[in-house]
């Protein structure tokens, strides 16, 4: 958006020049409100680059977008917290998909558009949260990523009638996210806190979110039957690799929060399971009430 | 204009900077509205659209049926969506989705700093869980209005511009029957205009724009086009 590339320089330009009259009065509250915009623009700013970069794997580079102090990360309820959390969801989770590089590599698409920020800055200047809305498009060439070390990719997983699950080529997802975020300012730059997303949508590309149950695949059995999905899905919220806890486990959470509390549900298509909202991190901007709903 | 408020400074130079700083904020705040009503809408969380928009007049136009005043922005999201999307109209329903995030804002203020209209894109999905899924792509053009320091929505204009079923694709789309263009039920319109919108996919139309031409300042239009 052209504004949020022009807003950084043009108003710090004039606040930097407000003639020694502005200064009078109101030049406090000009000032404030002008803080106020750029902050938003800031956290705006952050939100798109850690989507930028988390599209072509720089996984380093996510870490370093976070605050040392209360630093967390929440992946399907699943949370991680501080740097050495952020490590071990980073590395042990997404680099998982690369085969510990952190650089793009060939074969991975792992695209995300995300869109539709909504920033509150808190009456201090000290701390903002974010809600966004993310798709995706994630696949694997050929269901492999890294040609010749794995064919560990995004493959489609049958599961056959003797419960065992076999690759059944390469599998293409669109997703939809819901994120909310918290920022903190630091040392007088703007960082992220808390990561939080919700993957509240996920589909074979070629078949969408509201399919049947295909027998054997995305983890539905060889003997599903139409109309089973939901059920499917249903008693299977568990984080996408189920969690024992670190340091049990050496790449696990420190903790799973309870979905009814998050809004997120595990189900592949939540939105089709289960009547869920993502808490809001904003009141409504009219009525200045917060907007609460019940997950069930 | 920095430059020129050094230049001028004083009295001038603070109003220019009040105007500026004005403009900005009412921007943001017009995208937080409309953003705060995609996420809503989103969720069926249908009590709150209607609180955002202005007491005075509003209307909507979606896809056709135009619902007028207040008490036509209370049924169409009380009666009209809650019977198409078969909710109860407090919440989400597990199994129907209708999910359009928005993005791709152009706003612009009116000199006044009073009111403001702004062009947004959504690409959504509409599905029923095991029945059907459709691409729903659309356009809105809507005004905005500045009733005591707060920005709300004066006029909605939605126009679906394409829709296709999720799993074939666009390649071929069809017209899919839209279910909130069911206009006969409980919550119906005050009225129905059937050419409001242009005609959607595979039909070639343009959802009028609200801004002129950037470079040119003038106004870009298809009448009169050679097609």
């Amino acid at each position: 958006m052209s504004l949020r590339l022009a807003l950084h320089g043009s108003l710090a330009m004039i606040l930097l020049t407000l003639p020694a009259q502005a200064r009078q009065p109101s030049a406090d509250m000009t000032e404030r409100r002008i803080k106020a915009l750029l902050d938003g623009n800031e956290i705006e700013r952050l939100y798109s680059i850690y989507g930028y970069q988390q599209d072509k794997s720089l996984f380093v580079e996510n870490i370093d977008l976070f605050a040392d102090k209360g630093a967390a990360a929440v992946f399907q309820n699943a949370e991680y917290r501080g740097k050495d959390g952020l490590a071990r969801f980073w590395f042990g989770h997404w680099a998982h998909l690369t085969h510990n590089a952190f650089v793009p590599v060939d074969g991975l698409m792992n695209d995300h558009l995300l869109f539709q920020p909504v920033v509150t800055v808190s009456p201090d200047g000290n701390s903002a949260r974010l809600r966004g809305h993310g798709r995706g498009y994630i696949t694997s060439y050929q269901g492999k990523i890294r040609e010749g070390q794995s064919t560990d990719g995004f493959t489609d997983k049958v599961v056959n009638a003797d419960g065992v699950q076999q690759s059944a080529g390469p599998l293409g997802l669109v997703q939809d996210y819901i994120y909310e975020h918290r920022f903190v300012k630091e040392d007088g730059a703007w960082k992220l806190q808390r990561w939080t997303l919700c993957i509240y949508t996920t589909g074979k590309y070629g078949r969408g979110y509201a399919d049947l149950p295909i027998p054997g695949t995305m983890g539905n059995g060889a003997d599903a039957r139409h109309g089973d999905r939901r059920a499917i899905d249903m008693e299977n919220e568990r984080p996408e690799r189920p969690h024992t806890l670190y340091p049990e486990n050496p790449v696990g959470p420190d903790k799973v929060l309870s979905s009814e509390e998050t809004g997120c549900f595990i189900a592949k298509n939540q939105v089709m399971a289960r009547s869920a909202v993502v808490p809001f991190s904003f009141v409504n901007p009219v009525t200045g009430k917060a907007v609460t709903w019940r997950n069930r | 204009m920095p430059l020129a408020l050094c230049a001028t400074g004083g009295f001038a130079a603070a109003t220019e900077v009040e105007t500026g700083l004005s403009r900005v904020e009412a921007i943001k705040a017009v995208e937080r509205l409309q953003y705060a009503y995609g996420y809503y809408q989103n969720r069926f969380l249908f009590a709150e659209p209607p609180t955002l928009f202005s007491t005075d007049h509003p209307e909507v136009h979606y896809d056709g049926g135009v619902w007028v005043g207040t008490s036509g922005v209370k049924r169409l999201w009380q009666r009209h969506f809650p019977r198409v999307f078969g909710t109860d109209g407090k919440g989400p329903r597990a199994g129907v989705m209708f999910d359009q995030p928005v993005f791709q804002p152009v706003i612009d203020i009116a000199p006044d700093g009073t009111t403001a209209k702004a062009r947004f894109q959504t690409i959504g999905r509409y599905g029923v869980y095991g029945k059907e899924e459709q691409w729903i792509g659309g356009v809105f053009e809507n005004d905005y209005v500045k009733e005591a320091g707060v920005w709300k929505i004066k006029v909605m204009r939605y126009c679906t511009s394409w829709s296709a079923p999720y799993n074939r694709g666009w390649k071929n789309a069809e017209a899919f029957g839209l279910p909130w263009a069911d206009f006969s039920g409980a919550g119906h319109p005050d009225r129905v205009e059937k050419n409001a919108c242009p005609r959607a996919y595979p039909d070639g139309g343009l959802m009028a724009f609200h801004f002129v031409h950037p470079v040119t300042g003038k106004p870009v239009t298809i009448e009169g086009k050679s097609r």
